[in-house]
């Protein structure tokens, strides 16, 4: 078994293996092949390289999470990470190896997957040791707590943590507030990184993940068509990793972006789509999950259900004005704490929630609403009665599990195609087999 | 009870019951009250306002069927033990109640009460997760806000004069509830930890001037009969949400006695006086936010937490901590994660409890305590 002791150990594991990927990719038949994902796939590759480079070369390197501005880390060079990301992909491709040794890491298993994978990977010094970090305190206890978890550990108790705190509600007031964190938190990764700040280089990126933003909106709506044009979770997946985890603004995204937008827009204008024999629309109010494929695929053959958007697919992104500093500084608070999923529906009240669930299933034509009930969302145990009244006045059925997002095993899969069929049946709809 | 006291057994009386008997009383008088969530609501604001603070707690819960259609069973139990008896009518009580963001399971109180008929909560406030100079600013502008609704609210003009006047009835309190801690710092002790616990929680309960009184003759009452209690093994506890007598009484066996607590209703509440100097909403705000104890959701304050442990360890001669945290609590979860790892450097006893809010599985309980009392008394050799 690989010893972790400088932290680059994983990365190498991750590069080898994406390597391999992709040549097995190289092997399959011309039809069988996903040039979004292979596209995708050596993004990724890419950036472990990048991480691992910085490591190695002592060049500036972050750790930070999705929804932190991670604009600002492109715009300097900077190579970042997240805490996550990879170790959640790569469940998949090692029989959950990862997640069986975070069996015994001795912290609550009732806290969010996510979390426990976090603190797992950075006490046994899964990634390398970055310059400096920065926390997200939203959108629940857990995120607040794991970074001092982390500075307990002896291998990162001296890197410095920027924390950006979220405010609660949605006005002009409270952005300004993030931004005014934001403008303090750049300096501080100056001072930890090396790396030079310009102005003109974060306009740069801003724009470039605008024209992405653009591009989101675009596949969204071709979404509403039925059927839909791409597969269950596929929109939210492919470009959370794109967005949120790769490097910021990368315009080898935005290309890859394009390609699904194209591919889609020709199967709209075509009237064809990934299940032809279209019955259910599903809306899923919540992130995607890791296991979302079986899913789809499942629901797909079963009942010709497609789930066509999520609170992960769903991103109305506002224009960012880059008239100057102050202007994107805001615009870039606005979306970290208002937009980007999750913490929009996660971080305040209540009424986003319900707001986004009420205009999803008005603009996608939902038939039925799947709540995941993910362990991890304490707070969003509290929605029930919004969401149930949302339906009810919309007319759509609502189901709810309990489900981990981030482990399939949390909930046997067999036991949550037993619950969804019972609740498709009892709604009227009827399998494929039997339709 | 150790002591023969009629404030002792006036104020477990009123740390048991949220709806008490001297809660009653002032009501029946046209006493007004305010709901609100512990630790971090700055109670003087509402006393300022002319009306008395009462910490919202679900402690007479007999169940939470009426909860279950609002929160899930990932919401711990104190919410759903709490809004059951919300639903339940059992604080229509209150004239108000104000709410901050606690942690994930009690800031959908808020929401959830807003949809009911007669909802109380008339105001959220969001407390910064961290401290710096920019989230006291934004931390100010809050304050001000829930000043202007409890106004508003309670049609009254909340000047400075008042603003001193609360800041005073709240010291005063603390100086009294700090007080019977010291007394606890002795080799033999006055108080068990179900009195103490109760006697605390009696602070946030009634009336804060009539709760000073019954403090002050309490005091008199112990010092005059002295400690009773010698304990064999010095305990101090730890965890959130704990304020029932009853699980109390599962900690204290074998002659284990809770001699101390890290709680935000026991010694965290009382240790730091409000600054009765200068403008007295700037000495609330230096209060709340930079020198009451940091609480657990408290950004980057793990250090001083787990500082603050050891120099309770150390203040109170303590032997071993029982920590607890309620089932599906993330922020006490990590506590105990970070408190366990300090500990364990220090090979200090600690047991970590994971426990329903109104006690549940008492048995495992006391066997797992006595278990820990056991193994605390070969340490010392006794």
């Amino acid at each position: 078994m690989t010893e972790y002791v400088t932290g680059n150990e994983r990365t190498q594991e991750y590069i080898d293996r994406l390597t391999g990927l992709l040549q097995f990719f190289e092997t399959l038949p011309q039809e069988k092949r996903n040039p979004a994902q292979e596209a995708v796939v050596a993004l990724m590759l890419d950036h472990n390289k990048k991480v691992l480079d910085h490591s190695v070369n002592h060049k500036p390197l972050m750790c930070t999470w999705y929804g932190n501005c991670q604009e600002i880390l492109s715009a300097m060079s900077i190579a970042y990470y997240n805490p996550v990301f990879d170790l959640m992909f790569h469940l998949g491709l090692t029989d959950y190896a990862d997640a069986k040794e975070c069996d015994k890491f001795n912290l609550d298993d009732k806290i969010c997957s996510l979390v426990r994978y976090a603190v797992y990977s950075m006490q046994n010094r899964l990634h390398p040791k970055p310059n400096c970090f920065i926390a997200m305190t939203e959108p629940c206890d857990g995120q607040l707590m794991l970074h001092q978890a982390f500075a307990q550990t002896d291998y990162l108790k001296d890197v410095p943590v920027y924390c950006i705190d979220p405010s609660y509600g949605h006005t002009d007031e409270d952005f300004r507030y993030v931004a005014q964190q934001l403008k303090e938190m750049i300096p501080f990764i100056e001072k930890h990184t090396g790396a030079k700040f310009e102005e003109q280089k974060l306009r740069e990126v801003v724009e470039e993940v605008m024209k992405q933003d653009e591009i989101w909106r675009e596949v969204n709506d071709l979404m509403k068509a039925s059927p839909a044009p791409l597969p269950s979770f596929a929109v939210g997946d492919a470009f959370w990793a794109l967005t949120q985890h790769l490097p910021s603004g990368d315009p080898r995204s935005t290309a890859v972006m394009a390609a699904v937008r194209d591919a889609a827009k020709a199967n709209v204008e075509q009237g064809v789509g990934p299940v032809m024999n279209e019955q259910v629309r599903i809306f899923w109010p919540d992130l995607n999950p890791l296991w979302g494929d079986k899913l789809g695929q499942w629901l797909a053959e079963e009942w010709g259900a497609v789930i066509v958007s999520s609170f992960q697919q769903n991103t109305p992104y506002t224009k960012i004005d880059t008239t100057n500093l102050d202007t994107m500084l805001f615009g870039l608070a606005r979306r970290a704490v208002a937009e980007v999923p999750m913490i929009r529906q996660g971080r305040g009240w209540v009424d986003v929630f319900v707001e986004d669930l009420t205009s999803s299933i008005r603009d996608y034509n939902i038939d039925a609403v799947i709540f995941s009930g993910h362990m991890g969302h304490k707070d969003q145990s509290g929605v029930g009665q919004f969401m149930k009244k949302v339906c009810r006045d919309m007319k759509v059925p609502v189901l709810t599990v309990t489900t981990s997002l981030f482990d399939e095993r949390y909930t046997p899969f067999d036991k949550l195609k037993s619950d969804i069929s019972n609740f498709l049946s009892a709604n009227g709809y009827k399998k494929l087999s039997k339709a | 009870m150790t002591i023969q006291s009629q404030a002792l057994k006036a104020l477990i009386e009123v740390g048991s019951n949220p709806y008490n008997a001297e809660l009653q009383n002032f009501i029946r008088k046209g006493g007004k009250t305010c709901g609100f969530l512990f630790q971090e609501t700055p109670e003087e604001i509402i006393t300022a306002a002319g009306v008395v603070p009462i910490y919202i707690r679900g402690t007479k819960s007999e169940g939470t069927e009426m909860a279950e259609a609002y929160f899930r069973q990932l919401t711990c139990n104190y919410v759903r033990n709490t809004f059951n008896e919300i639903l339940d009518g059992k604080w229509d009580f209150l004239d108000g109640a104000v709410f901050y963001n606690l942690c994930d399971h009690a800031r959908r109180i808020f929401d959830n009460w807003q949809t009911l008929p007669d909802n109380k909560a008339y105001h959220f406030m969001y407390i910064p997760k961290k401290r710096s100079d920019l989230s006291k600013d934004f931390y100010r502008q809050e304050i001000q806000k829930l000043i202007e609704a409890t106004e508003k609210h309670f049609g009254v003009e909340i000047t400075k004069e008042k603003l001193s006047e609360a800041i005073k009835l709240h010291n005063e309190m603390r100086r009294l509830q700090k007080e019977i801690y010291d007394l606890q710092k002795e080799e033999k002790v006055y108080l068990d930890g179900t009195e103490l616990a109760m006697v605390m929680m009696a602070g946030v309960s009634m009336p804060r001037d009539k709760y000073s009184d019954l403090l002050r003759t309490l005091i008199s009452d112990l010092k005059a009969q002295g400690p009773q209690i010698e304990p064999k093994v010095r305990l101090l506890y730890t965890g959130g949400h704990a304020d029932n007598p009853k699980f109390f009484d599962l900690l204290e066996q074998q002659g284990a006695v809770v001699v101390a607590d890290n709680d935000s209703f026991g010694t965290r509440a009382c240790d730091v006086l409000v600054s009765e100097e200068g403008d007295p909403l700037e000495a609330i705000i230096e209060y709340y936010y930079q020198q009451k104890p940091a609480a657990t959701r408290q950004f980057g304050t793990h250090e001083e937490r787990l500082a603050r442990l050891d120099q309770l360890i150390e203040d109170y001669r303590i032997d071993g901590i029982i920590s607890s945290r309620l089932f599906m609590c993330d922020i006490w979860a990590f506590e105990q994660f970070l408190m366990r790892n300090h500990l364990q450097r220090k090979n200090f006893p600690l047991l970590e409890l994971e426990v329903d809010y109104n006690p549940e599985g008492e048995g495992q309980i006391r066997t797992r305590v006595q278990a820990f009392v056991e193994s605390v008394c070969d340490k010392k050799n006794i």
